[in-house]
């Protein structure tokens, strides 16, 4: 699952999958209103006409950002699944900034530092997680998933109560000079992508973190210090996941208002690492794919398709894309 | 309300925790986890409020909603037991399928179905369970071959192959038992908590705390089904714990989560002195 090197039969692998899982999503989206023809005519204007290429590749950031990141915790064995309440996070203190904080700042400045402070308080919130999986042996998978409810709830509170305007459970909303187009967005998840590339592959801290994921008592008897490893990785996977916040909030979000579940983009980042076998550079593309996935998704809400619906169509995507490349060892 | 009223309540309101939580403590005692349960929870809700809208009655809706969740978890089995995928993204893959499932079904238009009234014939025998299962379910494992059987597999895989155990098939069983538990929590939520009606995010996490709730009551049946009923205790004082901290209403839902971290924690400290509790090795 780990391994980088490309193969005829993990592309014939993935093939299969990709189409296996394409065919159970049109099959399963024929049983809500929007109906197998609905799904069938979206999916074909999602990739063939121009605008929807603008929303893919503006809902793509928050997705590889995360996904970046947990590639890394992936890979030294942290299970993390706290890039959900994390990008929430990230958001909630860039909305904090530039518009409840008071400070009024230039958007030079304002931008630049709304994205590294969601970045670090996503950070906080993955270090949370990290010392409780080093320290106290807590598991890192339900620590952080409880804290997502826990950051979901917060946010539905302050939408609710304290940062509400007007008569709807709503927040303000960013200033139109703070906003972000889909290029800057995508160029801030390129350049992650490519820093947790070359921390991976050329960095010594890249190796440590290898070697843990696969050995960890070989790790340690070669010395190396596995709470510093899986504690730096819980602070890596949470400050993309805050920076995918950030560029969420100013870049499409805007506002805040109660949830009954959360948005979703950690969870599609989730799987998006697992898509892309941990490679950070193969997280691009994939996070592309399931992207305009989710624009299809977004395009028939008002046929009746359930949002959820998009979450379902690329977990299926993903067990598919898993059971094809392990079959192709055997059958072919 | 007075002590005891929030005791019966949080019963009521503990039946889904309780039974998801002792079906994925069979799941982990043979030696594997599930982390679908919430996903399974909620597809069951959708499917049995589909069924008990179309049949007109809730027993049959009950039943749908149990095999939903035993419909999921055999993806499970069939991809972690049998292909040996890697058990945490099945888990998690179950659990988001699940949640985007439910509302597909719910889509149809079924979200509104008959309920299961308080104190119901059906509802008390709910009811019953969560007190008879973790009494039947210690019999089991500590007083039955079969049960010396599954947690010989959940303690160690190899040696109880070696044995000649049936270790695939003891897993297949407790994880398709699991998911029918967690299909019956799924439809009672639905049936009895939410008077017969599906929405979007019914489970409110509460398969995740079930998950918790099994390693908070370290994998003895009677262990999970207390952990699983002091969760929900916490889940229904909300309100009161609120006004008491002076916190306002709206960020009261955070509680149990937070308490569950706290307290996996505070388990982890007191066990790890004592070498003699050894957990099976699911997670």
């Amino acid at each position: 699952m780990l391994a980088l090197k490309v193969d005829s039969k993990q592309v014939v692998g993935v093939t299969l999958g990709l189409v296996l899982g394409l065919t159970l999503a049109l099959i399963l989206g024929s049983i809500s209103p929007a109906g197998f023809r609905g799904i069938l005519d979206s999916l074909v204007w999602v990739y063939t006409n121009p605008v929807p290429h603008v929303f893919t590749l503006t809902l793509l950031s928050p997705i590889a950002c995360a996904a970046v990141g947990l590639t890394v915790a992936y890979r030294a064995g942290f299970i993390t699944v706290g890039s959900e309440g994390q990008i929430l996070l990230g958001a909630i203190v860039t909305l904090w900034l530039v518009e409840y904080s008071g400070l009024n700042l230039n958007p030079q400045v304002a931008i630049p530092i709304s994205i590294l402070l969601g970045g670090f308080t996503g950070a906080l919130l993955g270090l949370i997680v990290g010392v409780l999986r080093v320290y106290f042996n807590v598991n890192e998978i339900l620590a952080s998933l409880m804290l997502n409810y826990v950051i979901l709830y917060v946010s539905n509170h302050l939408a609710s109560g304290p940062w509400r305007v007007g008569p709807f459970a709503i927040t303000r909303s960013v200033g139109e000079e703070y906003r972000l187009g889909p290029l800057v967005m995508v160029f801030v998840a390129v350049v992650l992508a490519f820093l947790c590339w070359f921390l991976l592959t050329r960095s010594s801290l890249g190796l440590a973190i290898k070697v843990y994921g696969r050995a960890p008592r070989v790790a340690e008897t070669y010395g190396l210090n596995p709470k510093a490893i899986v504690l730096s990785v819980a602070l890596l996977s949470g400050f993309t996941s805050g920076v995918g916040g950030a560029l969420m909030m100013l870049g499409f979000q805007h506002s805040l208002s109660p949830m009954s579940v959360s948005p979703g983009y950690g969870y599609m980042g989730v799987l998006v690492s697992w898509l892309s076998s941990n490679n950070p550079l193969v997280v691009l593309p994939a996070s592309w794919f399931f992207s305009s996935i989710l624009v299809l998704g977004r395009s028939l809400q008002a046929s009746g398709l359930p949002i959820g619906y998009v979450l379902a169509v690329q977990a299926v995507i993903v067990l598919s894309v898993m059971i094809a490349r392990r079959l192709s060892g055997r059958w072919w | 309300m007075v002590l005891a009223d929030f005791m019966a309540t949080a019963l009521i309101w503990g039946v889904p925790i309780i039974l998801a939580a002792l079906g994925e403590m069979l799941v982990e005692r043979s030696g594997r986890v599930n982390l679908g349960v919430d996903g399974m929870m909620a597809f069951s809700a959708a499917v049995s409020v589909a069924v008990a809208s179309i049949t007109g009655s809730p027993i049959p809706g009950l039943i749908a909603g149990g095999l939903a969740g035993l419909a999921l978890s055999t993806i499970y089995t069939i991809t972690v037991v049998g292909l040996k995928l890697d058990q945490i993204v099945v888990g998690l893959i179950i659990a988001l399928t699940g949640l985007g499932l439910a509302d597909l079904v719910a889509s149809t238009g079924h979200k509104i179905g008959p309920y299961i009234p308080y104190g119901s014939m059906l509802h008390n025998i709910l009811v019953a369970m969560t007190v008879i299962l973790p009494i039947a379910l210690w019999i089991i494992l500590y007083r039955t071959p079969y049960g010396v059987e599954l947690r010989a597999i959940g303690y160690d895989e190899s040696i109880a192959r070696e044995r000649g155990l049936r270790v695939d098939l003891v897993r297949a069983i407790t994880i398709s038992t699991g998911g029918l538990m967690a299909g019956v929590a799924g439809a009672y939520m639905a049936f009895v908590l939410y008077n017969g009606r599906y929405f979007s995010g019914i489970t409110g996490g509460w398969g995740w705390l079930a998950i918790g709730s099994v390693i908070l009551g370290y994998w003895h049946p009677v262990g999970v089904a207390l952990a699983a009923y002091a969760v929900s205790l916490l889940i229904v004082t909300r309100p009161l714990i609120a006004s008491e901290l002076g916190l306002p209403p709206t960020i009261v839902p955070i509680t149990p989560y937070i308490a569950v971290v706290i307290a996996l924690t505070i388990v982890s400290i007191v066990t790890r002195r004592k070498p003699s509790l050894i957990p099976p090795k699911p997670l």
